[in-house]
């Protein structure tokens, strides 16, 4: 199994870093591009919710959120005791690594659509869901420091940022008005694959704009930004396996288990606890750990999984 | 004393070598591990062994 057509956009948007002749987009495609493929994959989520809607949903729902909790009470203790970082950091990039990252749930969307691997068309709820109880768990854990906010704003941050937002009411459009979506799904689905692919394109860039920063933060976070991910993923297929998930399902629980938040945590903690070290968090979600799992990580856990 | 940071990465680059030629062995795609503990390895033997050389001259 070659590089994704996809992901070789990513590849692509590095390496024209690297050679020092970056590929600039304009400031707001980004976030463009982003709410895309949010309103994207929460309206298809929608629509699969209004098929498949059952009460077996809301158990795996609640298994993912405690999944996601989990996560960072894992990465917690490994960043403060073994890396030496201080707790706010560590409780900082423990809720990256809990939390999701939609442009690699894109990929994997895009890498199993491409084989013909079914999997449960819900998936856009869990995506969801998976993005609040890191931020909730990475703050309790740096409370321990003194560093909170009031329970109102330490909500908002969790329950309104733009991500969560953006998934959650496109997902709720998507399943009310699910007989109407002909009307939006020219758009949101035929474009879908297109939007990715220049959204990897700047976020090679990105990740790539970052190498000099891992040298500087040192090798022990490297080594965490590829080990997590592939504890995430165990920890995902064996969720996946006990909620009965298919092959697919399993890839897609996996690979959330596997990524790290880039967009919606990052807002979160830059609000809720500044005294974090936001770079040292990002460079880790998006510069190590995102690539390893667009080029390393989904093709590994599709053909562990899959075969 | 042993340096738990230098443990945890000879730890990973360890797991990483072993799942990837394990894959590998099994004919699924553990080269990309392989590399991606070879770069982790490499990254913690530089950035250990530069500064010390630096401080010496």
């Amino acid at each position: 199994m070659g590089l994704d057509i996809v992901a070789a956009f990513f590849v692509f948007g590095a390496i024209a870093q690297l050679l020092g002749a970056p590929i600039k987009m304009p400031k707001g495609l980004y976030q463009s591009l982003t709410i895309f493929l949010l309103i994207a994959i929460g309206l298809k989520g929608g629509i699969a919710l209004a098929e498949n809607a059952s009460g077996a949903l809301l158990w795996q729902s609640l298994a993912v959120i405690a999944f996601g909790a989990l996560l960072p009470l894992i990465a917690f203790p490994v960043l403060w005791k073994v890396g030496g970082l201080t707790r706010e950091d560590s409780a900082s990039v423990a809720a990256h690594y809990g939390s999701i990252s939609v442009g690699t749930f894109a990929v994997a969307l895009a890498v199993l659509e491409a084989n013909q691997i079914a999997f449960e068309p819900y998936f856009a709820l869990f995506v969801a869901l998976l993005e609040v109880p890191a931020i909730a768990v990475g703050l309790l854990l740096a409370r321990g420091a003194g560093a909170h906010k009031g329970l109102k704003s330490l909500c908002h941050e969790m329950f309104l940022n733009q991500g969560v937002l953006l998934l959650v009411g496109s997902l709720i459009i998507g399943w009310l008005g699910a007989a109407q979506t002909s009307k939006l799904m020219p758009f949101f689905g035929t474009l879908f694959y297109g939007v990715l692919a220049l959204f990897l394109l700047e976020m090679g860039r990105q990740a790539a704009s970052r190498v000099g920063l891992i040298l500087q933060f040192g090798s022990f976070i490297a080594s965490f930004a590829v080990l997590m991910p592939l504890v995430g993923a165990l920890l995902g297929a064996g969720l996946a396996s006990v909620l009965g998930l298919s092959a697919g399902g399993t890839v897609l629980l996996a690979t959330l288990g596997a990524s790290a938040s880039y967009i919606a945590v990052p807002a979160a903690m830059a609000n809720a606890l500044p005294e974090a070290n936001q770079s040292l968090s990002i460079t880790a979600s998006l510069s190590i750990t995102f690539p390893f799992n667009v080029l390393v990580g989904i093709p590994l856990y599709l053909a562990v999984i899959v075969q | 004393m042993i340096d738990k940071r230098l443990a945890f990465e000879l730890f990973t680059t360890l797991l990483l070598l072993t799942l990837g030629t394990a894959l590998v062995m099994q004919s699924l795609p553990g080269w990309g591990l392989i590399s991606v503990a070879l770069l982790v390895g490499g990254l913690s033997l530089v950035l250990r062994t530069v500064p010390l050389r630096v401080a010496a001259e």
